[in-house]
């Protein structure tokens, strides 16, 4: 009895562990590049009380075991890389990926960190930088006196100086893709690591075969679906009540037994 | 009369087994590609006559199946995710050996091979199925391409009897016994970016636990009311006016 109580507790704790996840995507909705996630969850292991094939009492063997299971657990969570509506801000450095890119950040520490957030600004020598500041990779530094920037969906970045009439090219973005992008490590400030899941970045330029071409003054939209995680928190919640009333039945058996013996 | 206590008894064991498989299938009530679990009462023949009559009495269990029925799909726009409608299982390679599974959460490992939750390689016709590429497209019939080329088709395969397999932990199954040999499937269809949901019914759970447990409830009552009995007998019944 006790353990169809640690069973349902099981479910409890996974369910609760969903609309965390859930919680999460719904606060980043409005998170430029934000990429959301979904709990995994698996069974566990099963209890054998009587194999199948052993021999009954009237000595036929039996056709089905006697497995009892022990509940659920998470097993992990799962990034979904589709791509985010974009949406237009007219800002020049504004750029997003149409395609599976990654933008290449230097992070303070000197290690790479990758990102779809292309919101980027310009620094005080002129270099492109995240909101936090993060360099992008390779480095772009724009003249002084450049007033308008321009980058090609190729990723070619052009600038006008004030008083020539021709742009002068001054840098190229270069992007970097994932086979297993879903394996890469969030580290927060919209920006992932590398992992062993996700395998080694690919570099390569926009528009080459699967990088995926710049769009300037557009941003990437959180790809978080308010319906679907509505509907999710909806399911998530009566899971965790359905499994509550399981616990709630274990409980009320084992105060029958008790009262057996008035 | 003691007798009947003990058939009260009988009857209220196998609920708890119950209440356990139905914590289980709750539990799991999210997780896709999770088969729920029933249970077979079998009845005492050599235990009073015409007693299968009285649910809540003398009453054994038989064995657990898995139910096979189909989940719901649920869309995931996810590529890699894979839905089965009809039958089959999608075959997983793990070290302990040959894997079946209807959990098609699927994702691509570093080097490209399709693998699932586990890491374990997802198996085609001929050994690991490779989507190194951009664009993967899955269709119905499990054929693979990715960019523009065919890379071989996913290996779904079937069992003349599906309830011979057996449930293991992480929503795979293994085949109960070594007379259940793979053959491939014939009615089925993939669902690329679709995950087959739990098969279990939240309303049909709860009934089914709460008849259970009023079962139990009317084992207890059966045994309060015999004791009362036998009080009586007991103590009342040579009693002098």
């Amino acid at each position: 009895m006790i353990k169809a109580m640690r069973t349902a507790a099981s479910g409890m704790y996974a369910q609760q562990l969903n609309v965390d996840t859930i919680a999460n995507n719904l606060a980043n909705v409005n998170t430029a590049g934000y990429k959301k996630s979904k709990v995994e969850f698996q069974d566990v292991l099963y209890q054998r009380l009587r194999a199948a094939g052993s021999r009954s009492s009237a000595g036929t063997s039996v056709a089905v075991g006697l497995d009892v299971g022990y509940g659920v657990k998470p097993v992990a969570t799962q990034r979904s890389f589709t791509e985010g509506t974009l949406s237009q801000t007219g800002n020049p450095l504004d750029l997003s990926i149409e395609g599976n890119g990654f933008f290449q950040i230097v992070m303070p520490d000197g290690t790479m960190g990758y990102t779809r957030d292309g919101a980027f600004k310009l620094s005080a020598d002129g270099q492109i930088v995240t909101t936090d500041g993060f360099f992008v990779q390779p480095n772009i530094s724009l003249p002084g006196d450049s007033d308008q920037v321009s980058f090609s969906s190729d990723g070619i970045v052009s600038v006008r100086v004030s008083g020539d009439s021709e742009p002068q090219e001054v840098g190229q973005i270069e992007l970097a893709k994932f086979v297993n992008p879903a394996g890469l490590e969030a580290i927060g400030h919209n920006l992932f690591i590398e992992t062993s899941a996700s395998g080694a970045p690919l570099l390569g330029n926009p528009t080459l075969e699967g990088f995926g071409r710049i769009n300037q003054g557009y941003l990437e939209m959180s790809n978080v679906e308010i319906v679907d995680e509505m509907v999710n928190m909806i399911v998530a919640q009566r899971a965790y009540e359905i499994n509550s009333k399981a616990i709630k039945t274990a409980e009320e058996m084992t105060e029958i037994a008790n009262n057996l013996k008035r | 009369m003691i007798k009947g206590i003990y058939d009260s008894a009988s009857g209220m064991l196998p609920r708890i087994l119950k209440q356990e498989i139905y914590a289980n299938n709750m539990a799991n009530v999210n997780t896709p590609g999770f088969k729920k679990d029933d249970i077979f009462l079998e009845v005492l023949t050599d235990a009073v006559n015409g007693s299968s009559d009285r649910p809540w009495q003398t009453r054994m269990v038989d064995g657990i199946y898995v139910d096979f029925t189909q989940g719901s799909h649920q869309r995931t726009n996810i590529d890699t995710n894979l839905a089965l409608e009809g039958d089959g299982f999608f075959v997983v390679n793990t070290d302990q050996g040959t894997r079946y599974t209807r959990n098609g959460n699927f994702s691509v490992s570093p080097d490209g091979i399709l693998i699932d939750g586990k890491g374990n390689p997802v198996q085609s016709d001929s050994g690991p199925m490779n989507v190194l590429g951009d664009q993967i497209v899955i269709g119905s019939d499990g054929i693979v391409s990715v960019d523009g080329s065919t890379l071989g088709t996913i290996k779904v395969v079937d069992f003349d009897r599906p309830y011979a397999l057996k449930k293991i932990e992480g929503t795979y199954f293994v085949p109960g016994d070594d007379a259940a040999v793979e053959k491939p499937a014939e009615e089925f269809r993939i669902r690329q970016g679709y995950l087959e949901k739990s098969n279990v019914n939240i309303v049909e759970v709860m009934v089914d636990m709460l008849s259970s447990f009023r079962a139990y409830e009317a084992g207890q009552k059966a045994i309060q009311t015999q004791d009362k009995t036998l009080e009586k007998a007991v103590n009342d019944l040579g009693r002098v006016m």
